[in-house]
């Protein structure tokens, strides 16, 4: 048996292939560690800059790992210790809902206002976890294997960052 | 304690086994848990384009092969889309085919390319002696048409100082990047210039239309309108020029906007916009907006329907008559992609009605 042809990260399509698949996550892998909207896509095209530089050395099935990783040391050597700021978007509701009474609408506003700070401070790698699985829709499997971590501790992070969420948002 | 744990942490996975919908209902909490995660179900995450972010990066990929294959001369790194008007023909020909291999397939080998021999030195474009002696008529002409071509260059790139233009047509976008690695994304019917020679003096770009920008960080970025000036030290803003109105809208960091008059001055942060209109200032607080035309949608928020209907004429180049719209304001966004579409978005809640014949389209 032959061992299936390796696809080679130094080849454009095959580099391009692993932009569009994990270009979204790196990126709001940084936003959820702090960077901001500019800075984390600037952060991530550096990742990616980097793998291109070393592609001779990423084995292709590595190349999500050390993208990730590049990317933390990236942001902590752009960032250090400051404060974590979120900014998240408000969706508008696709077709205006009759339902909803401006003062619901109000309420979900202020509890939405609210939500992004709490989630700020929640501790580092829960915040990152909870919204890999909130945000990007990633399985606690996929979370597990982008971070290195067992689906224990993963499901261990998410109930955790609930359960800290309601504590934070009381205060708040 | 334990058990709550794993519970929710199901709940969230949507595993939930036998039995923990009753647990779930009886846990403290509960009706919070489910609040947030509905909460957030309505917000998202700053946008984000794949394909606009992949532009780029093909951007600095072509820059990273253009370094290593200069080897460590200091030339300025021409982007692509503005490589044009300082580089020696000699030299364009090799950039032309470096930059469309570069687009197409950016590199099979490692970024190493010894495809320049000579040292490419725009500053001082010497016409090159040539030892091809059986060849000399060849040579003598290359040797003219070089010294021509190098002369012009010189004529027009030390005459008036060269002015990179990017002009879009209706319904067409474009994403220029500038010296400094700033980028700048031009909406339809819109047109950017600098000069190439003033931008070491300081980075300043003329604006008509509308342009999503990301200011790299560094010296005062100056944005100058007929209707205004914007300046800023590094950040991202969107700012629409045309007619009498001047709007920025700033999405990160700072912008100060002046008046034409350089009269008044208002400084906004990231979520708030200023107006200038017939040179008066507005400013409007406590918006989270991104500009999302170039994800394909132009949005507006309590803006004048002629407004709304000029947008729609420049994203589809079709002529827009409509009459007993004054003083009526809309609210929401239509497509960049679908005519019938976009109209329907408008006049549907607007109550308006439509039709199109060829390019030109009727409201009433």
């Amino acid at each position: 048996m032959e061992p299936l042809p390796q696809k080679d990260v130094c080849q454009e399509p095959v580099f391009q292939e692993l932009f569009f698949a994990h270009a979204r996550h790196v990126r709001n892998f940084l936003y959820y560690k702090g960077a901001n909207a500019s800075e984390s896509e600037d952060l991530m095209q550096e990742a990616f800059l980097r793998m291109w530089r070393d592609c001779a050395k990423v084995p292709f099935e590595k190349a999500r790992g050390f993208l990730f990783a590049v990317a933390g040391n990236l942001f902590l050597d752009a960032k250090k210790h400051e404060q974590v700021v979120l900014r998240f978007q408000r969706l508008q509701p696709v077709e205006t809902q009759e339902d909803e009474t401006p003062q619901f609408q109000l309420e979900t506003r202020e509890l939405q206002d609210r939500l992004e700070k709490a989630i700020a401070q929640l501790p580092e790698n829960q915040r990152i976890v909870f919204l890999m699985n909130r945000m990007d829709k990633m399985t606690y499997a996929d979370i597990a294997d982008h971070l290195d971590l067992s689906v224990k501790a993963v499901e261990k992070r998410m109930s955790k960052a609930l359960v800290e969420l309601r504590q934070i948002l009381k205060g708040i | 304690m334990n058990q709550d744990e794993t519970l929710l942490a199901r709940w969230l996975a949507g595993d939930l086994q036998e039995g923990d919908l009753e647990a779930l209902r009886n846990l403290e909490g509960y009706p919070e848990y489910v609040e947030m995660l509905e909460a957030l179900e309505g917000m998202s995450l700053p946008d984000f384009s794949n394909t606009l972010s992949w532009q780029q990066m093909k951007e600095k990929l072509a820059v990273e092969r253009e370094q290593s294959s200069l080897d460590g001369t200091q030339s300025a790194v021409q982007s692509p889309h503005l490589s044009a008007p300082d580089i020696p023909l000699v030299e364009k020909a090799a950039a032309v085919t470096d930059i469309a291999s570069a687009e197409s397939r950016l590199s099979v080998e490692p970024p190493i390319e010894p495809v320049i021999a000579e040292p490419p030195k725009p500053q001082y474009p010497s016409p090159t002696i040539r030892r091809l002696v059986p060849w000399k008529m060849v040579a003598g002409i290359a040797a003219a048409v070089t010294l021509l071509i190098v002369g012009l260059w010189w004529v027009s790139d030390n005459g008036f100082g060269a002015t990179p233009v990017a002009v879009t047509k209706a319904g067409e976008q474009k994403e220029v990047k500038l010296p400094d690695g700033s980028s700048v994304t031009l909406n339809a019917m819109s047109a950017l210039t600098y000069s190439v020679d003033d931008w070491s003096n300081g980075r300043k770009v003329n604006l008509e239309g509308e342009a999503y920008f990301k200011a790299k960080k560094g010296k005062v970025f100056t944005v100058t309108t007929e209707q205004g000036t914007v300046e800023v030290v590094g950040t991202a803003f969107n700012v629409f020029a045309r007619d009498k109105e001047l709007e920025v809208k700033c999405t990160e960091g700072k912008v100060q906007v002046i008046n034409p008059e350089g009269t008044e001055r208002v400084l906004i942060k990231a979520g708030e916009q200023v107006s200038v209109l017939n040179g008066r200032m507005q400013r409007r607080q406590g918006l989270e907006f991104q500009p999302r035309w170039f994800n394909g949608e132009s949005t507006f928020r309590s803006e004048p329907l002629e407004k709304v209907f000029g947008e729609m004429e420049r994203q589809y180049g079709v002529v827009i008559m409509a009459d007993s719209i004054e003083g009526r304001t809309f609210s929401g966004k239509f497509v960049n992609s679908d005519l019938e579409k976009a109209l329907k978005m408008v006049c549907v809640p607007m109550k308006l009605k439509y039709s199109v014949v060829a390019d030109t389209v009727k409201i009433f």
